[in-house]
């Protein structure tokens, strides 16, 4: 009976859901169906809606929330919480910058970049796992660190004038395409293999789904944490450098609440902040309903006052169901 | 003593099932009458039926001699038949005195609450359960214990004649535990009729006065508690004689497969050293809290600050994790099953396949659906996981078969030693014979099998050899000839 367990037989036709929760098929069908009623509703009441110019420029709008909220999904399915990513944007966009004007080539400045952002994750990973700080906590200081380090390295100003070679990474186009788009593009396709398709992808599902469970089976469940909140750094590195190009400068104020939009992201995606359950096509929907909410708002000329408030009501909203969910299921 | 209730022939069907047939029994004023039966058994159906939540198909309930038939629980209530559920049903946001009389407030004329009056009765209600707190504390701020006996407070509060407990210390610790236990006693001498539903045998020969036994939706045997013995209420529960239920102990025990040195945690246990050979049961006894569960973590390197050495097959092995301990050939199943054993609300192929997720991967990398799904289904095959398909989510099936997920996946690593908590707790006698089985089994194998319980019947039918721990300390070892009930529990209570 000890050898009993092994594979030598074949499986009935058994579903294919298993990580991540049974149902998440369902919940991604419902994000799909707001995604599509979203586009015709704006599409039928606003003409220029679905112009090539007005839908790529959704897609190069979309991009930096894309970049971060995948490293965000990463850390909600562990059930924990990034706050620093939008000050960590700012940080590596301002140290990439003052890389390009110290000479550096601008491979190794983009490296630079992403190197900072995954430090500013290693340095947030340390804390939660081996000074048993709470994942809230720890990114909130760090967002606070962050950007007072983007202010203090800048003196407060601006830097910019830099190379159109890097500024093509967030503002140029490869034939009808923004670059940005494409690279985040490349992002979600690599996340999503590692996600639903790896090991590391399981282990971060089962730590998020049951630490203690995770540990006692033998996961490594430190260095899933240290490895996905590096992931987040380093994504949000990616996502100052490309800020950076986009803008042609780098400022210490960018990026001021984008992991609200990541976290809103994640959240409409159907990841539960719970822990264990999310997906990268769940994400990639939550990033698209958001640039379309974004895009419909500018569309419709409603003042900006009121941009923000529609935000929050709408990741409200998206807690809220997480929220109701996990009542039912008897969780909470 | 009177008859004070009389359950007479009832049946119930629900499409497809017959959960009770024929089922009489009795209770007489001033009795506590057990209830036991493996799950399934109809004991919960009986009970809703008499709580007015069901309506027999056949039958008649008696109350005082009287023709008893509920059309809700309502009624039932006002006869004064109070059931208290494991699931208690306090509001944890209002007062201990406004829990009791919750839904009947006592008010005077203008319908405002007679806040003094409802007071001094609490504080009446609150002595006569042995509870010493105030009535106005918020019930939130309790322990279970005391939310139970609040329960009972406001069953007495009904003037109830009747109380059934159903599993009332599934969830209690020993103390508390003694404190229901007296306030039962006082309810027997006031003369209510006590129904004690329980899957802990022990507690029921402590308290009861009679026993009925259910099986299969009928009432097996009734008799008064003296008349039967552990083993055959047992055999009567599950219809097999009990040296069934335990495998034959068959395997050759060969050479030391686990040997622990000096093992010690600060402030949990210490100077622990023990052997376990291949192909032997050891149990490890004791009372709750004698610090067995945390052995067992230390050794499988889940206990932070421990010292002492370890040898698997005769070599040192350092265990600093988890994950170190699988690679050293240990297997580790929780006594918390669903807090520490399972991923809830993922698939049972997902949790069968936790421990293994690299090596059933493609290049260690990338998950390999077919193998996962191949290990599962086996698992599900060879432990009989009686689950409707590999896909679905652990957290619907019963204990007995989330508890064997448990143990599929503690077995997909091959390991050589056992560390089993507590194997069969809170799952029913059939699941636990297959259990069992499977212990058996691995000891024949050659698996070394180290296995904490507090079920004294399960320590002495399992095991080759039984350790006893008290207060963090081994205080000694019986081996199977010389085994005896009263010599394990002199150990560990007293040494």
């Amino acid at each position: 009976m000890m050898a009993a367990v092994s594979e030598t037989k074949e499986p009935s036709k058994a579903a294919r859901l298993g990580f991540g929760g049974v149902g998440r098929a369902l919940n991604e069908l419902t994000i799909v169906v707001g995604f599509v009623a979203i586009s015709l509703y704006l599409a039928v009441t606003t003409p220029a809606f679905l112009s090539t110019a007005n839908i790529l420029s959704i897609l190069l709008a979309s991009s930096l929330i894309g970049i971060v909220a995948v490293g965000e999904t990463f850390v909600i399915v562990t059930s924990g919480i990034d706050l620093s990513v939008g000050s960590v944007v700012a940080f590596t966009g301002v140290m990439t910058g003052l890389a390009i004007h110290a000479h550096f080539p601008v491979p190794l400045a983009v490296l630079t970049g992403i190197g900072i952002g995954a430090f500013c994750g290693a340095f947030i990973a340390f804390a939660i796992t081996v000074l048993n700080m709470s994942p809230f906590i720890v990114t909130l200081a760090v967002l606070a660190m962050a950007r007072g380090l983007a202010f203090i390295v800048t003196s407060g100003n601006t830097i910019f004038d830099f190379p159109d070679s890097f500024d093509n990474i967030g503002g140029g186009n490869l034939g009808p395409f923004p670059i940005a788009a494409l690279i985040a593009a490349a992002v979600f396709l690599v996340a999503w293999v590692v996600l639903s398709r790896t090991v590391l992808g399981a282990e971060i599902y089962a730590v998020g789904g049951n630490r203690e469970a995770a540990r006692l089976a033998g996961i490594p469940v430190n260095r899933t944490l240290a490895i996905v909140y590096i992931i987040s750094g380093a994504l949000a590195g990616l996502g100052g450098v490309v800020l950076a190009g986009r803008l042609d400068s780098a400022q210490p104020i960018a990026a001021v609440g984008l992991e609200l939009n990541a976290i809103a992201a994640v959240v409409i995606g159907g990841a539960s902040l719970f822990g264990g359950k999310g997906s990268m096509l769940g994400t990639l929907l939550g990033v698209l309903i958001i640039g379309l909410i974004n895009n419909g708002l500018t569309l419709k000329n409603v003042q900006p006052f009121w941009v923000q408030f529609i935000q929050g009501a709408v990741i409200f909203g998206a807690v809220l169901i997480d929220s109701l969910n996990q009542k039912r299921r008897g969780r909470v | 003593m009177a008859t004070l209730l009389e359950m007479r022939g009832i049946s119930k069907s629900f499409p497809g099932v017959r959960a009770l047939a024929d089922v009489s029994i009795t209770l007489q004023r001033g009795e506590v009458l057990g209830i036991v039966g493996e799950n399934g058994a109809g004991k919960s159906t009986l009970m809703k039926v008499l709580a007015g939540a069901y309506r027999a198909d056949e039958g008649r309930v008696l109350l005082d001699g009287a023709d008893f038939a509920p059309r809700g629980p309502r009624d039932a209530l006002d006869a004064g038949i109070v059931v208290i559920h494991q699931e208690l049903s306090l509001v944890p946001d209002q007062t201990v005195a406004e829990n009791i009389y919750l839904g009947n407030l006592p008010r005077n004329a203008l319908g405002m609450v007679r806040r003094a009056l409802l007071h001094r009765n609490s504080r009446a209600l609150l002595a006569r359960v042995g509870l010493d707190i105030a009535p106005t504390m918020p019930v939130r701020r309790l322990g279970i214990a005391q939310q139970q006996l609040v329960e009972i407070a406001r069953a007495l509060s009904r003037e109830a004649r009747v109380i059934v407990m159903d599993e009332p210390t599934a969830t209690l610790t020993i103390a508390e535990q003694r404190i229901l236990f007296a306030t039962v006693a006082d309810l027997r001498r006031a003369g209510i009729g006590i129904v004690f539903i329980s899957h802990h045998l022990e507690e029921i020969f402590e308290i009861c006065d009679r026993v009925t036994v259910m099986r299969d939706g009928a009432t097996v045997a009734t008799r008064e508690v003296a008349d039967w013995d552990e083993a055959g209420l047992i055999q009567a529960m599950v219809n097999r004689p009990i040296s069934a239920l335990f495998p034959a102990r068959t395997a050759s025990i060969g050479a030391p497969m686990l040997e622990v040195e000096n093992l010690s945690s600060t402030g949990r246990f210490s100077g622990v050293s023990l052997a376990v050979r291949a192909g032997e049961v050891v149990g490890l006894g004791g009372l709750m809290g004698a610090g067995r569960t945390e052995v067992l973590k230390a050794i499988y390197g889940a206990m932070p600050d421990t010292t002492g050495s370890l040898r698997i097959g005769g070599e040192a092995v350092r265990v600093r994790s988890p994950r170190e301990a699988i690679a050293a050939g240990i297997a580790f199943v929780p006594e918390d099953r669903k807090g520490e054993g399972l991923v809830l609300p993922f698939a049972v192929r997902s949790n069968v396949a936790l421990s293994t997720l690299d090596k059933l991967a493609w290049l260690r990398v990338f998950s390999a659906d077919g193998r996962t799904d191949r290990l599962a289904a086996n698992a599900v095959d060879e432990l009989r996981i009686r689950t409707p398909g590999i896909g679905t989510t652990v957290g619907s099936l019963s204990g007995g078969n989330q508890q064997k997920v448990v143990l599929a996946r503690a077995l997909t690593t091959h390991p050589r030693v056992f560390l089993l908590d507590e194997p069969t707790r809170g799952i029913d006698v059939g699941a636990k014979v297959e259990v069992y089985r499977l212990i058996g089994d691995l000891a024949a194998q050659g698996g070394a099998v180290l296995v904490v319980s507090s079920d004294m019947l399960e320590l002495l039918g399992l095991c080759d050899r039984i350790l006893v721990m008290r207060s963090g300390r081994l205080a000694g070892g019986i081996e199977r000839e010389a085994f005896c009930q009263e010599r394990i529990m002199a150990l560990a209570a007293l040494g």
